[in-house]
């Protein structure tokens, strides 16, 4: 008796920059493809937020309590202070149930695993970096194959930029005409990028390359944006709160996208558990969240793209090794808080938006050729509360003392790169809970504080005074990867360089897990565009 | 209710929008007023940090 035909063709779990773009470049080869994924959505904030700007709101609208600080705001602080300030009420549906969904204990790592639909996507600072030709080769992806795919990713999410400042010859694996015109930069970042200025060439010889920040932003919407109802960016610095016009690029548009073709099947709400391979096909086993009922999906090839720390767990979970430890990449990164004192006492303009005004990549001091990442924020409409628990002054001082640097105050992000080490790994216990543990030596953390020495000072030569740095736990930075690394070498729960998981014939890897190094810059962009070449590759496969 | 979540109803209310309105009135006077807060808070950073020690260093609480 002849064994029923697969169910899809292409079977991809997770919805977030990874699966959607991969589902994306599958979706147009004509083949079956269904997007697994838990896929939690929350439209209550967001549907609540004006059409009007941050200070407009402030003045007028009696509910903006209800999208600033939740229903319950205790509740909705406690997740920020898990998660970062960006995580507002409008976002915090990407976590839900993540205690109970992806269950994780460490003592030294603490991820965020997303349950909503466009993944880690949700809460994505909209930062784009086309990585440099060493990086994509350290990272194992075929610097020469790449390019296509970062041009159909960039298109897709709509790119603003600058194409001729000192950080334009950085992303030259980025064909330039997928960038639209940038977006200005606000009062902040216009002095401290004029002060850069004036000793840029000097700048440049000790490895300090600043300008503007190249957004997932739209600034001229294309025919296709403008279809999807996408627009340009308003400039009412509310982008933390709600997604005004879709101007910064969010996953979930593209499942929008993606659900106009008729070979295309979303399977949400549910939990992919494990996969075996079985004659030709492979068995998908998840779980019906709602109905709390156990489901197998047939598929002729399968793409991991539930994000490292998830992809990394499937595989353990399908080959079953509680011996088994997979090496586990994630950015650390710090906040610096500083006062620009160009700006100090000055007024700002209220047009702008609220992502990530300036990019600093500072070349290391040692070792081999890496950068240090910077992003440069205006504190502007995340609410001065917050910061009032970090002052050491009584609310009603600490308050003046906000109001009078409001103008000046600057945020920093400071990212580094991640490299493989025996000290960080996950593991999945016989009860099926993943166990962490990220340690760093003595040598990496002395490292790490020479070269943020070397930033701050970069800074405060601009005139932007450190005012304090924040340590995050380590997982903060919603950057990780490295699970199943790509290898030339045959051994188990690595990947070959096209994405195929070792001990399979029909399962491939489309996101981050399969990185073996993390660069500094934004992983994202890089992301969507190595998930189509694994995806292109998946397709072509089923021809063979 | 914790203070700042005092803080953080009262800032989300317009009624009080102008108490949390950035004070930009040249850096002159943005100095001038800094200049009493920053010792201020010098002062309160040290007195914080006094207090945890002499509260670490009480019998019983390590």
């Amino acid at each position: 008796m002849s064994r029923p035909e697969p169910q899809f063709d292409i079977f991809i779990i997770g919805s977030g920059p990874s699966g959607t773009h991969a589902a994306l470049e599958a979706v147009v080869s004509g083949r079956k493809v269904a997007l697994l994924d838990v896929g939690y959505t929350d439209n209550r904030f967001a549907s609540l937020v004006p059409y009007r700007s941050f200070s407009e709101i402030r003045k007028t609208d009696p509910n903006q309590h209800v999208y600033f600080l939740g229903d319950d705001p205790a509740e909705c602080l406690r997740r920020q202070s898990k998660g970062g300030a960006h995580l507002t009420p409008a976002r915090q549906h990407m976590i839900r149930d993540m205690d109970t969904l992806f269950p994780l204990e460490s003592d030294s790592f603490a991820p965020l695993q997303s349950s909503g639909l466009g993944g880690l996507g949700i809460s994505w600072g909209a930062n784009c970096f086309a990585l440099e030709s060493f990086e994509l080769e350290r990272i194992g992806i075929p610097p020469a194959e790449i390019s296509p795919y970062y041009r159909a990713a960039a298109e897709e999410v709509g790119m603003s930029g600058r194409v001729d400042d000192c950080l334009a010859p950085l992303i030259a694996n980025l064909d330039h005409r997928a960038i639209q015109p940038p977006i200005p930069v606000d009062t902040n970042a216009e002095t401290i990028l004029r002060q850069y200025g004036k000793h840029e060439k000097c700048h440049i010889e000790r490895g300090f390359y600043m300008g503007q920040s190249l957004l997932a932003m739209i600034s001229q919407p294309t025919a296709a944006h403008a279809s999807a109802g996408r627009q340009a960016n308003p400039q009412f610095d509310m982008d933390f709160w709600a997604d005004l016009g879709k101007s910064v690029y969010r996953p979930r548009y593209s499942v929008e996208k993606l659900k106009t073709y008729p070979n295309f099947t979303h399977l949400t709400g549910r939990l992919a558990m494990s996969l075996a391979e079985d004659n030709g096909a492979v068995n998908v086993r998840s779980r019906e969240i709602g109905a709390n009922r156990l489901e197998t999906f047939t598929a002729r090839k399968v793409l991991l793209a539930a994000g490292a720390i998830n992809s990394g767990k499937l595989a353990l979970a399908s080959f079953r090794d509680p011996s088994a430890r997979l090496p586990i990449l994630c950015n650390r990164n710090h906040w610096m808080a500083g006062i620009n004192l160009a700006m100090l006492g000055r007024p700002a303009r209220d047009q702008r938006h609220s992502l990530s005004q300036l990019t600093v990549l500072m070349r290391t001091a040692s070792g081999e050729r890496d950068y240090v990442l910077a992003q440069i924020y205006s504190y502007r409409s995340l609410l001065w509360f917050r910061l009032l628990q970090d002052i050491p002054l009584p609310p009603r001082l600490g308050l003046l003392f906000l109001r009078l640097i409001a103008t000046a105050f600057t945020c920093v992000n400071i990212h580094f790169s991640d490299r493989p080490s025996a000290d960080r790994w996950i593991q999945l216990s016989d009860e099926n809970i993943l166990k962490a543990s990220c340690t760093f030596t003595r040598q990496e953390e002395e490292l790490l504080r020479q070269e943020e020495r070397r930033l701050v000072g970069f800074l405060a030569g601009l005139r932007c005074l450190p005012l304090g740095i924040t340590k995050p736990a380590h997982g903060a930075s919603i950057h990780y990867a490295g699970t199943l690394p790509y290898t030339q070498e045959e051994r188990p729960f690595t990947t070959d360089l096209n994405g195929k998981l070792r001990g399979t014939s029909h399962v491939y890897v489309a996101d981050g897990s399969t990185w073996q190094f993390l660069p500094a810059k934004g992983l994202t962009l890089t992301l969507m565009a190595n998930a189509r070449r694994v995806a292109a590759e998946a397709v072509r496969d089923l021809a063979r | 209710m914790t203070d700042w979540l005092r803080v953080a109803e009262r800032e989300t209310t317009t009624e009080h929008a102008g108490e949390f309105e950035p004070i930009a009135r040249g850096p002159l006077f943005a100095m001038i007023a800094l200049l009493p807060l920053g010792a201020l808070a010098a002062c309160c950073l040290v007195w914080r940090k006094v207090a945890h020690s002499l509260a670490s260093a009480r019998p019983g609480t390590r």
